[in-house]
């Protein structure tokens, strides 16, 4: 087995990171989770959607969303508020303070929104990854949540693990195959 | 809106899915020489964190081919097979052709048969449902990408993303019993195209 399958399974230290502690919680599409160090946060396989992980590093809580599109519907209610990048963000802040976060600690790290296929049909629609990157810059820079690192755009999916310990962002790609921390 | 689909609508797309991927498994077949045959097909309303259950999981590395259909049906079809399947499949078709060429002329080969192939299933899929309903599909030119499942299949998310939480399902698997050779199609109209669909309806 090699060490990206290791790590994927969660048996084996990162041979770059630090030794592996705590649990680690998967969020699926449109979800959100919200830990406590030595806890770690994951989403996988994240083609045009943006995880995003927001983090108070004094008190070593993360807060990670699966966003799937740019902008929830007008004039509408009772839809998920995760799932969109303009209304993702205020509710895992609020989420987040309700934990024990500090607002003004708050820093940001983003990957995913990929490009996956470059086909020119329906370009709007192919281009949702892009538009998933700049909406959640816009909101961040709104909020005035300063982006520390940010693993974006680009054809490869992603599958990415929040250290709530050491505030690391570890972010994997299979084509091509490689293991990053940011 | 997608709850709104019943069983009669259901059934109907199946209909649908058993006629565009046994047209493409009749294709495959005369291109490989070998029986191809599809298990029945899948129509369902879910939930989009199910779709990579029946890939393995999110993390599984497939090659998705996709292509783009417009006219009277927006959306796409995608064509999705395991990474080892697609080699397979590619193996078969270049045969010994790439013996002599070096790792970059090969990699090009194989990837082009890939969408050929791609090309010519989907293209029968397409043409037995545009049949079928009468409506006019054109079709765009493939594209490739070996990735995550999971991120893959994010398009069908993205698809019915704005309108709910679920996703319209749409899936036929066609296997290849001397090689074991499984792939997936999946039908994923816009929501203005269902409606268009199930207009169609009238008359099965």
């Amino acid at each position: 087995m090699d060490t990206l399958a290791m790590d994927i399974n969660g048996q084996g230290p990162d041979p770059k990171g630090p030794p592996v502690l705590g649990k680690i919680h998967t969020i699926g599409i449109a979800e959100h989770k919200i830990v406590r160090a030595p806890d770690r946060l994951s989403t996988l396989g994240l083609g045009s959607c943006v995880g995003l992980v927001l983090y108070d590093a004094a008190n070593k809580i993360g807060g990670m969303v699966h966003i799937m599109l740019p902008n929830a519907p007008q004039n509408a209610s009772g839809f998920n508020r995760s799932k969109f990048a303009d209304t993702a963000i205020d509710e895992l802040i609020r989420l987040m303070i309700q934990s024990g976060a500090m607002r003004a600690r708050l820093t940001a790290k983003l990957a995913g929104g990929a490009h996956m296929f470059s086909s020119t049909c329906n370009a709007d629609f192919m281009n949702v990854g892009e538009r998933n990157i700049q909406e959640c810059k816009k909101k961040l820079k709104e909020l005035s949540i300063r982006v520390l690192a940010e693993d974006t755009g680009s054809t490869s999916g992603r599958s990415i693990e929040f250290c709530c310990e050491t505030g690391q962002l570890q972010v994997r790609t299979v084509s091509p195959r490689s293991i990053r921390l940011i | 809106m997608l709850d709104k689909i019943n069983g009669k609508g259901l059934d109907f797309f199946r209909e649908l899915e058993n006629i565009g991927a046994g047209h493409a498994a009749t294709a495959l077949s005369m291109l490989l020489s070998r029986t191809v045959s599809i298990r029945v097909p899948r129509a369902k309303v879910c939930n989009y964190n199910e779709i990579c259950d029946i890939l393995h999981g999110p993390e599984n590395v497939v090659a998705g081919l996709l292509v783009g259909i417009s006219a009277d049906i927006k959306g796409f079809i995608l064509l999705v097979l395991d990474e080892e399947d697609a080699q397979k499949l590619t193996r078969t078709v270049v045969g010994d052709m790439t013996d002599n060429m070096s790792e970059q002329e090969r990699e090009e080969l194989n990837m082009s048969a890939l969408k050929e192939v791609a090309n010519i299933l989907i293209g029968s899929y397409i043409s037995a449902i545009s049949e079928m309903t009468g409506l006019t599909i054109d079709a765009s030119v493939p594209d490739l990408v070996f990735d995550m499942a999971g991120a893959v299949m994010n398009l069908l998310a993205v698809a019915y993303g704005e309108f709910g939480d679920q996703v319209l399902f749409m899936e036929t698997e066609f296997c290849d019993q001397e090689e074991s050779l499984y792939g997936h199609f999946f039908l994923v109209p816009d929501v203005e195209s269902y409606k268009t669909l199930t207009e169609k309806m009238v008359g099965y």
